[in-house]
């Protein structure tokens, strides 16, 4: 047995098993494509068409609950990701080692990562993906063991690495849009990304997403897609932003309530012109101060390729190039009343 | 033979913006930042120079005794293979001519930072990374 050191210094253990290849898992994709799924639907997050199968109409309709968009108009080619448990695809037909991780565990996940597939088990569940075939399988032990961060963003693994291929990247990210484009916030959970967007809802800013965003460098400029329909916010935000409440549509995990965003109408995209590091700053008036670029990519990649697991370098590399690309600011939030005028005289509202 | 390493790509992914260099390690969210004479050995690296190699490129262009400079190198290199950023590899002939070097200030010892407040995510959601040779078999560090 190997031991290695894992995150934070715990020590995981490493117990060599059996290796997995690509063809198993494209094998596995293979029986999930074959498997009879009387639910699904097509849809839409941001650039990328999704079909979604599953023998459970919930797992559909989450899905489907949390993007939006016209599938037919999406730019870039769709993907098929099937969301199935043991009923449909019992734990012996996964090639020894191919294990989910049991829910509430403190052992570590894994990663296998070749040219075209990646394979991860993450919290309870096991993702697999092959770029070749377009297709990926999100699979639980039961639809009851999808975990909480997984229904709050769903399919967001299959996203990043859809965005992967393309060379773009999930970035995590909030984004709000006005007439001269876009700017991102960064900045790790608990920095205040969902709250300083939500506060420009109403103000003729549009909210691209509050956590999530697909980023695609590209000649240039960077272009940010509304990627996630439903945003999340705590009380406390609601407290400060008391107008919000009409738009919560239902609980979240983690005491948190799912909250409609504005930008699935007619702004589904826009060009980056900054992004901002958020900082809170009580007793100051909300303003930017000059940041540097590498500033600006700290605070956006490592929180960005630690809580989606896989195609690390892909997306750090358009990470870098979108921050390449774009003005640096850190957003200094006193006043949440601030903020729209801030961010709009960055994007043409001024 | 000199010491060769090179950057231990299974395991970190880096870019160099302004000057500066961010490394992320994969595995654990751990995140490097190298400014000054540090970024010029991580270009030295990136380049294929040697240990002894980058101590000459950093002693002519700082003006500061060759051994000086080959000794700082050899220790900045010593503490980049703890944190597993780079691995050491086999020497081989350097045909391309040494990185332009990224700093121009006053010597100083290259210093590595480390952050490591992504640890906190990590605990709720460990990753690893693998190669393709076996899952969740972990190979040892990638060059």
């Amino acid at each position: 047995m190997a031991e290695r050191v894992g995150a934070a210094g715990l020590t995981a253990a490493v117990v060599p098993v059996h290796s997995v290849s690509a063809a198993q898992i494209r094998d596995v994709l293979e029986q999930a494509s074959d498997a009879p799924c009387e639910h699904s639907g097509v849809t839409r997050f941001g650039p990328l068409p999704v079909v979604v199968r599953s023998t459970d109409a919930g797992m559909v309709e989450h899905a489907l609950r949390h993007s939006s968009g016209d599938p037919a108009s999406a730019p870039w080619a769709p993907i098929t990701v099937h969301l199935l448990d043991r009923s449909t695809i019992a734990t012996d037909r996964f090639p020894a080692g191919l294990t989910a991780r049991p829910p509430n565990s403190d052992g570590p996940s894994w990663v296998f990562v070749d040219q075209s597939c990646v394979a991860t088990s993450s919290s309870s569940m096991l993702w697999l993906a092959d770029a070749v075939g377009r297709r990926a399988l999100r699979w639980t032990e039961t639809p009851a063991e999808v975990p909480e961060w997984e229904a709050m963003r769903p399919l967001r693994f299959a996203l990043r690495w859809a965005a992967a291929q393309q060379g773009a990247a999930m970035l995590h990210c909030a984004a709000v849009a006005g007439p001269a484009g876009a700017v991102l916030l960064v900045g790790s959970g608990g920095a205040g990304k969902s709250t300083t967007s939500f506060a420009c809802v109403g103000s003729g800013l549009h909210l691209l997403g509050d956590d999530y965003c697909i980023v695609e460098p590209s000649d240039g400029s960077a272009t940010v897609h509304a990627t996630y329909v439903l945003g999340t916010l705590d009380d406390n935000s609601l407290t400060l932003l008391p107008h919000l409440r009409e738009r919560v549509i239902g609980p979240a995990p983690r005491g948190k309530s799912l909250v409609t965003l504005d930008s699935f109408h007619d702004h589904l995209s826009a060009p980056v012109v900054a992004a901002c590091a958020v900082v809170q700053a009580p007793g100051e008036r909300t303003r930017l101060v000059p940041m540097s670029r590498m500033t600006l990519l700290r605070a956006l990649a490592p929180s960005t390729l630690v809580q989606i697991p896989g195609v690390s370098r892909e997306t750090f590399a358009a990470a870098a190039e979108v921050v390449r690309r774009v003005d640096t600011y850190q957003l200094r939030v006193g006043d949440l009343g601030g903020v729209p005028r801030v961010l709009g005289d960055l994007v043409g509202l001024g | 033979m000199q010491r060769v390493v090179s950057v231990n790509s299974g395991l970190v992914v880096h870019d160099t913006l302004d000057g500066e260099v961010l490394a992320i390690r994969n595995d654990t969210g751990t995140y490097f930042s190298m400014v000054g004479t540090a970024a010029d050995v991580w270009a030295c690296i990136l380049a294929g120079l040697d240990v002894v190699e980058a101590g000459a490129v950093l002693s002519a262009r700082y003006e500061i005794a060759a051994a000086d400079a080959a000794a700082a190198v050899d220790s900045f290199v010593a503490e980049l293979l703890e944190h597993q950023l780079v691995v050491e590899r086999a020497a081989e002939p350097v045909a391309a001519a040494p990185a332009p070097l990224v700093s121009r200030v006053a010597w100083q010892v290259p210093v590595l930072e480390q952050f490591t407040d992504m640890q906190d995510l990590l605990l709720f959601d460990t990753i690893h990374e693998v190669q393709p040779e076996g899952w969740p078999n972990v190979s040892g560090p990638q060059g």
